[in-house]
């Protein structure tokens, strides 16, 4: 257990490091909400007070949460490290030593991810304040529950694209796939509430992977209750324990496929 | 003169042809990125559809016009890099003192840059806006409109590319600004104009050329209008050339990188 400890330890000094770049970085994370607020106080300006049950506050608060979990948690291993080290042969380096490849790589994610969220959480709240103001109904006390749910959240979504990079030991580029999972997730949880779909629709994003990562943290910050909180949570760990399965599952079924050649 | 541009053409096509054939060696991607890249523009839909339930009108468009917006945006996209495939990479070119392997040969620098690479998930790109505009039902002279404003709006960004990566010949360490600068081109090109206000608007028509590059063709194309039409023609023109100085006059800062290089 110590010598993750270790890696996560070393990836955070690390990132200390470039912490410029991850400032240059949000760029995109504020363009996606600032388009996003002219979209909904265009469509609240037509005169509705509330939009499948929810005001301007609560529409702009999820957006948030959502791009914080999906932009602000990107990394080096979930943006395709993972198949950059499988196609160049690097992931033999790591082979040859007395650590599990999968956490390993989650050491080095959690490393790089607090760095992220240092700045990525003030971050988020500066600007929802700014843009759009307070979250109606806020209740300070939830927040230990609210970082749970987000918490998760993150993980799924971690051991998922952890999931997506593997496949690299059968697809020579798996890029594409990782913008169909990326988007997935964007469309149907990240910009708006599942609510807004036709019903059959949420119904369905409700038990996805997408409530996992995205629509459940945003809905109990939004609109918390501990009901829907107990019900996250167990979609939470019912996918967390299944993408860990086939993270692994996947792992020693490709690295079986490994050739590397001597350098 | 016709001789010249017919060498060029050639050029262009030999190495269209080279490129796309060497990523066709690898099946499974070749299919996967452009299918999965059709795909991912069309995953949009879902999302205007949902938003198109709350009104029947979002910044002055309805759904329809979306997809035209959205149409010419990925096709014009597509048609850039499959054609100026390596215009994404003239930063590193530039700081790696990779340009010597261009500069060696006898063909003009900066078109044997760009057109020398192709993206194939750019292919998926152009082929989308074209099952849009089957989708829409689009008639013969939609068809041709939006064609020649796939080849305009793909050399504005393309060009607006040269401009912003050149900047890498008098600034250093501008890597994050150029990617913010490309995506922010991108990002506005598929809402619609109406939900931005005037100072977004005053820059999406001079730092960001995003209102040439689609708002007024899906505007044109809505309702034709030659003056509108002549503007983006003769922004392109402009652009063009201003690409053209930019890039050729930050040349002269060049350093070469030593390096010793070979291309197939």
């Amino acid at each position: 257990m110590k010598k993750y400890f270790r890696v996560a330890k070393m990836m955070l000094i690390n990132n200390l490091q470039y912490i410029w770049d991850i400032v240059l970085g949000s760029i995109h994370f504020l363009v996606i909400i600032f388009i996003f607020v002219n979209l909904w106080q265009y469509l609240y300006g037509s005169g509705k007070a509330m939009i499948s049950g929810y005001d301007i506050s609560q529409m702009v608060w999820y957006l948030i949460v959502g791009e914080l979990i999906v932009i602000g948690t990107r990394t080096t291993v979930t943006k395709g490290g993972i198949s950059d080290e499988v196609k160049s042969g690097n992931i033999s380096y790591i082979l040859s030593k007395p650590i599990n490849y999968i956490w390993y790589q989650f050491s080095n994610f959690i490393g790089e991810v607090i760095v992220k969220l240092m700045f990525y959480i003030p971050l988020s709240l500066a600007v929802g304040l700014i843009m759009i103001g307070e979250l109606r109904n806020f209740n300070f006390a939830y927040i230990p529950f609210m970082i749970i749910v987000i918490a998760l959240g993150i993980i799924v979504d971690f051991f998922l694209r952890v999931t997506v990079g593997l496949l690299a030991f059968w697809i020579e580029d798996t890029s594409p796939l990782f913008w169909m999972y990326g988007k997935f997730i964007l469309m149907f949880g990240v910009f708006f509430p599942a609510e807004l779909f036709p019903k059959a629709v949420a119904d369905i994003v409700k038990v996805s992977p997408v409530a996992a990562i995205v629509y459940g943290p945003g809905k109990i910050v939004i609109d918390f209750s501990f009901e829907t909180f107990l019900s996250i949570v167990s979609i939470q760990i019912i996918y967390l324990l299944l993408s860990i399965a086939l993270a692994f599952w996947v792992y020693q079924k490709g690295v079986k496929k490994l050739n590397v050649n001597g350098g | 003169m016709l001789t010249v541009v017919k060498n060029y053409i050639k050029l262009l096509y030999k190495y269209k042809v080279l490129n796309i054939s060497a990523s066709m060696e690898y099946k499974v991607s070749f299919i996967l990125q452009i299918v999965l890249m059709i795909l991912n523009n069309a995953s949009f839909l879902i999302v205007w559809g949902a938003l198109f339930t709350v009104n029947k009108s979002i910044g002055g468009y309805e759904f329809k016009d979306v997809m035209l917006l959205w149409a010419i945006s990925s096709s014009s996209f597509g048609f850039c890099y499959v054609l100026f495939g390596n215009g994404r990479k003239v930063m590193s070119l530039i700081i790696n003192g990779e340009l010597d392997v261009y500069l060696l040969q006898p063909k003009n620098l900066l078109f044997n840059v760009l057109v020398s690479e192709t993206s194939i998930s750019a292919i998926g790109d152009i082929l989308y806006g074209y099952i849009i505009l089957i989708i829409l039902g689009a008639d013969i002279k939609l068809w041709a409109m939006f064609s020649l404003f796939v080849v305009v709006s793909g050399i504005i960004m393309a060009m607006f590319g040269v401009i912003i990566h050149s900047l890498t010949f008098y600034l250093n360490n501008i890597k994050e600004f150029i990617n913010n600068m490309e995506m922010l081109a991108v990002s506005f090109s598929i809402y619609p104009e109406g939900i931005f206000g005037g100072f977004v608007k005053l820059l999406l028509y001079t730092v960001i050329p995003t209102g040439f590059m689609v708002y007024i063709p899906v505007s044109v194309m809505r309702q034709f209008d030659m003056g509108l039409f002549l503007e983006v023609i003769a922004f392109a023109v402009f652009e063009t050339i201003a690409a053209i100085v930019i890039f050729n006059s930050g040349l002269k800062r060049y350093g070469s990188g030593n390096m010793m290089n070979m291309r197939g």
